[in-house]
């Protein structure tokens, strides 16, 4: 770096003086030899100076304006000389590149892993918290609405409400805000054999009105054709989907595609990668009360209770938040005076980026961390670029001392190693964007499925991002031997062997490894951690055998079946499915886990009222016979549902744990009866015959909500149509997914098309966390730790490289192969701990930090922290091994020989 | 007044390439040699002249450098660059041609008038 005093020097010497001095001087030689003519004319001498002046012209003026023209021209040619100086620089580089190519190419490499990690996390957590979706140009004037409720000890945040709220908030909003209210729901494109699942966004037409955005053909839908009861079947196209299924074709304006089992009237085509307020990709926007008409109950416009639906305010000019509070407060409590009562309700108006609202996930915790990690990777990566440039700046100190004493300033060399240290780093930054899209593309495959498909996670704002880095980094990494070399003494280092010296130098390297071991160790740990909380998320057990289990659900409402019709459809449909080869057994049921839970009226025999249960419930199914067996779930006592269930037979129940333990805590549940229906009071006796284990209902987290199921085949009918099909396969269930799909979706000819998943996909949203953290953190780990392990080898080789001699005179002293190898080893060693203290130190303290994002795991977790420590100090180990070797092998002759 | 320097502006500089053309010379020469040279005709203010040698470097057409004058006093001394080289060459050209089409201008007499 350019020191002040040495810019003091240099503005001087072009400076302002300078060349005032220079034309005064000039000057005033004119007018001397001028004097001295006159005088020798005959001119008195105190005439003749005047005389010689007034000949002249304005003396004063003239100094001004020639100054002036000089410091013009002495400005260009600094900038002129700084270009070649550079342009000099640059080919010195390039040489010595060239002269040293395994050099060059570790750095580069070393930074193209540490600038390729960032730029991919940056890529990622700019996509999920920093950028508004594309299209949304003034977000900050977007507000998501979210209700903090707290009641009875427990605070959640409601950020789903009903279309009573949508139009209440539309009505006494209006003046200060536009109101959009939107829900997404899958939806079926095509009929039959050829049906497949698209995303939808059902929205008011006041979301296009809100984000100021132009269609890319035809024309968004407006308030008219969104209007109760049922609006217009009209849609908008993704520009994504237009492309993708319809081949870019601008004549579809005006024709019909086949949605939701329907025609429905393209009007529109959206613009480029637009896809609402979300994160996600949508395929095709809707009417909200179109679609609504059609997938919800009739009472979906009036009914308070169903949370449904997202809901964005676009404030007014000139209004704040502040402002539309006390409204939201006002409009909330009025429509569930009930809830409002019992509850503490504050609004809350959120960021419109998926990443900051109040449900940011653990995905997005999770890649905040991340990003942190891969800036402790470059920081790592950089550490190892400086050393090594340090370790060859210690090499070639005698060069640098003769170029000093040839007169090269201290301030052109440091620039130089910063120009060929920036140079490395970009071209490291070229190949690191290699490095992003090869990450994001695997990142956004394995581990973020749902973003929006058409918007790649590395575009410009990721190429800017890089480019920053390459020069931070490499001026980063060039202070290091700056530092040292500006310390050169000329005479000692001229005189001087080659191998001597360097104190300073060893200083700076000692800091630098420990901080990379301690890092390198931290990012392990790190690893560990989310790899164990990986494992246990994984290995929890459920309650069902998720992993031999496919789910399969067809939206018939959607397609216009009626209760009668869905539940006879899937009477059939699990007939043909069972029948299947490769199917063990199906089943159905009203709610699966993880993917609904009702409850409906109860009473119990020779109890007044319910307990209060902590998770809730109790919970309500209603299944068909073999339902346990084909999820794996195990009668602990009695029997599960039986084919010999049938109307004929009286009627059965099965409760779980939990259930049976609140209810009847310390006897058995069996021979008891269930009244369950919506008039319980009138419902027959359901006897119980059989108590299951607890599965769980919604989360991987513990939970035990209790739970009685009924029979399907007994009652034959339930107030809902909709089921889902639960099929147990004898090999890997994947492989049977396509069949059943297809033996689903060719049962009749005007069906929807057939989701069919293994069941422990639907965990996969919340194992994400877990599964993100393990793969980058294990990753970021490992590069983590290979980096530390070329620092530490290389300095320890350049070290005892250095020590030739020494070791040397020690050998033909006498000592043994042994202790060089173990003086060698232990050196080398010494970083490392002092690494792992701090590391260890850091961890205890930050621990706690970390704790809410894992699973299962105490981030002081002793063992876990033995093995990564053991871990590094391997790695280290080895990477000091193989030196040590070398230095044991030494042949004192050869040895004291060097200079 | 500043008319008249900018008409002179270009014959000055023409006069200072070609007073280089000889050799390496101080300002406070040139001056003299130009005044000399014209037979005390062509008045030069001073500071002109040093305007125009600093003009003409920032151009590149000269060079200067210090050095010591023939009474031992510190002085910068100018000389032409190959590019004022050239600019002298065309200047040159320019100016005889000028003064060419001037003498036969004021020389013939029209038809009307005679």
């Amino acid at each position: 770096m350019i020191s002040p005093r040495s810019w003091k020097r240099l503005v001087q010497r072009t400076g302002r003086h300078a060349i005032d001095d220079a034309v005064a001087a000039e000057l005033e030689f004119h007018l001397r030899e001028r004097t001295e003519a006159l005088i020798r004319e005959g001119l008195a001498s105190h005439v003749a100076r005047t005389q010689a002046e007034r000949e002249f012209g304005d003396v004063a003026a003239a100094r001004r304006e020639i100054a002036a023209l000089d410091r013009r021209r002495a400005s260009r040619h600094g900038l002129r000389a700084l270009w070649d100086a550079g342009l000099v620089d640059f080919h010195l580089a390039l040489r010595g590149m060239a002269r040293e190519p395994w050099f060059a190419l570790t750095i580069v490499l070393t930074l193209a892993l540490g600038i390729g990690a960032n730029a991919t996390m940056f890529g990622i957590v700019d996509r999920l918290m920093l950028r508004p979706p594309p299209h949304v140009h003034d977000d900050d004037r977007l507000r998501r609405v979210a209700f903090r409720v707290v009641e009875g000890g427990q605070e959640w945040v409601n950020i789903s409400h009903s279309y009573p709220d949508y139009t209440a908030l539309r009505a006494d909003t209006g003046a200060v805000a536009d109101v959009v209210a939107m829900t997404s729901r899958s939806i079926a494109y095509g009929r039959g054999e050829r049906a497949r699942r698209v995303k939808s966004l059902a929205t008011t037409a006041s979301l296009f009105r809100t984000v100021h955005v132009r269609p890319a053909l035809g024309r968004f839908f407006g308030d008219d054709e969104d209007a109760l009861p049922s609006g217009q079947p009209v849609t908008v196209l993704s520009h994504y989907f237009w492309n993708r299924e319809l081949g870019g074709d601008s004549s579809v304006i005006g024709q019909s595609i086949d949605l939701l089992g329907r025609k429905i009237t393209v009007i529109g085509v959206a613009p480029r990668g637009f896809r609402g307020l979300g994160s996600e990709g949508v395929d095709v926007f809707l009417p909200l009360s179109y679609l609504a008409s059609i997938v919800q109950h009739d009472i979906w416009a009036t009914e308070r209770d169903w949370y449904w639906l997202d809901i964005v305010v676009a404030r007014r000019r000139g209004v704040s938040d502040a402002a539309l509070l006390p409204r939201l407060e006002r409009i909330y409590r009025s429509n569930h005076a009930d809830e409002g009562d019992r509850a503490s309700i504050t609004p809350i108006l959120a960021s419109v980026i998926p990443g900051r609202g109040p449900e940011s996930s653990a995905s997005d915790r999770v890649s905040v961390w991340l990003m942190g990690v891969a800036m402790m990777v470059l920081l790592i990566a950089v550490a190892n670029v400086s050393n090594l440039l340090l370790t060859r700046a210690s090499r070639r100190r005698r060069e640098t001392s003769v170029r000093l004493a040839l007169g090269v300033s201290s301030r052109r060399l440091a620039a130089q190693l910063i120009g060929e240290s920036v140079l490395l780093a970009s071209l490291g930054a070229v190949a690191a964007l290699f490095v992003a899209v090869l990450g994001g593309t695997v990142i956004r495959a394995l581990l973020l499925p749902d973003l929006a498909p058409d918007e790649p996670l590395i575009d410009r704002r990721v190429f800017a991002f890089a480019a920053l880095l390459a020069v931070v980094c490499g001026v980063a990494a060039a202070s290091a031997p700056v530092l040292f070399s500006r310390h050169i003494d000329l005479t000692q280092h001229l005189k001087l062997g080659e191998r001597e010296g360097g104190g300073r130098r060893s200083r700076l390297q000692l800091g630098i490894l420990i901080a990379q071991s301690a890092m390198a160790l931290l990012l392990v740990i790190g690893a560990t951690l989310f790899v164990r909380s990986l494992r246990n998320a994984l290995g929890t057990d459920v309650g069902y055998e998720t992993r031999q289990v496919l789910v399969a659900t067809m939206d018939l409402a959607s397609v216009g079946y009626d209760t009668v019709a869905e539940s006879r459809f899937w009477d059939e449909a699990r007939g043909r499915v069972a029948a299947l080869p490769g199917v063990q057994s199906a089943s159905l049921t009203v709610s699966a886990p993880f993917m609904s839970a009702r409850a409906i009226g109860l009473r119990v025999e020779g109890l007044d009222t319910l307990p209060q249960l902590t998770d809730g419930g109790p919970y309500h199914n209603s299944v068909s016979s073999s339902f346990f067996e084909t999820l794996g779930m195990r009668v602990i006592a009695g029997r599960g549902f039986r084919q010999s269930d049938d109307r004929d037979t009286p009627l059965v129940a099965v409760v779980n744990e939990t259930l049976a333990r609140a209810l009847w805590p310390g006897a058995s549940a069996l021979g008891k009866c269930l009244y369950a229906g919506p008039e319980p009071e009138r419902a027959p006796c359901s006897l119980i015959v059989g108590v299951v284990r607890d599965g769980r209902r919604f989360s991987l987290r513990r939970e035990s909500s209790a739970q009685y199921y009924l029979s399907l085949d007994q009652h034959g009918w339930h107030p809902l149509g909709e089921r889902t099909l639960m099929v147990r396969t004898r090999g890997a269930p994947a492989r049977l997914a396509a069949s059943v799909t297809g033996a689903l979706q060719t049962l009749r000819s005007d069906l929807p098309y057939a989701e069919v998943r293994v069941m422990q996909s639907l965990l996969d949203r919340q194992i994400r966390p877990w599964r993100l953290g393990a793969t980058l953190f294990a990753a970021f780990g490992g590069i983590a730790l290979l980096l530390a392990a070329v620092g530490l080898f290389s300095v320890v080789s350049y070290q005892t490289a250095e020590r030739t001699r020494e070791v040397g005179v020690r050998l033909a002293l006498g000592a043994r192969t042994g202790q060089i190898l173990s003086s060698v080893l232990l050196r080398g060693l010494a970083s490392a701990g002092a690494g792992i203290v701090i590391a260890l130190a850091t961890t205890v303290a930050l621990g706690r930090q970390l704790e809410p994002l894992l699973y299962d795991v105490s981030p002081h977790d002793v063992g876990l922290l033995a093995i990564a420590t053991l871990t590094l100090l391997a790695v280290a180990s080895v990477a000091c091994l193989l030196p040590a070797i070398r230095a044991a092998r030494v042949d004192p002759i050869t040895a004291l020989r060097t200079d | 007044v500043s008319s008249d320097l900018e008409l002179m502006q270009g014959t000055l500089d023409v006069l200072v390439l070609r007073t280089l053309s000889w050799g390496s010379q101080h300002g406070y020469a040139v001056a003299r040699w130009i005044k000399e040279s014209s037979g005390e005709t062509l008045i030069v203010e001073d500071r002109a002249l040093y305007v125009a040698l600093h003009r003409l470097e920032a151009r590149g057409a000269v060079e200067s450098e210090w050095g010591v004058s023939e009474n031992n006093r510190k002085a910068k001394y100018y000389r032409l660059t190959p590019k004022g080289r050239a600019a002298l060459r065309s200047e040159t050209a320019r100016w005889e041609r000028y003064a060419t089409a001037v003498a036969r201008v004021l020389r013939t007499t029209p038809e009307w008038a005679s």
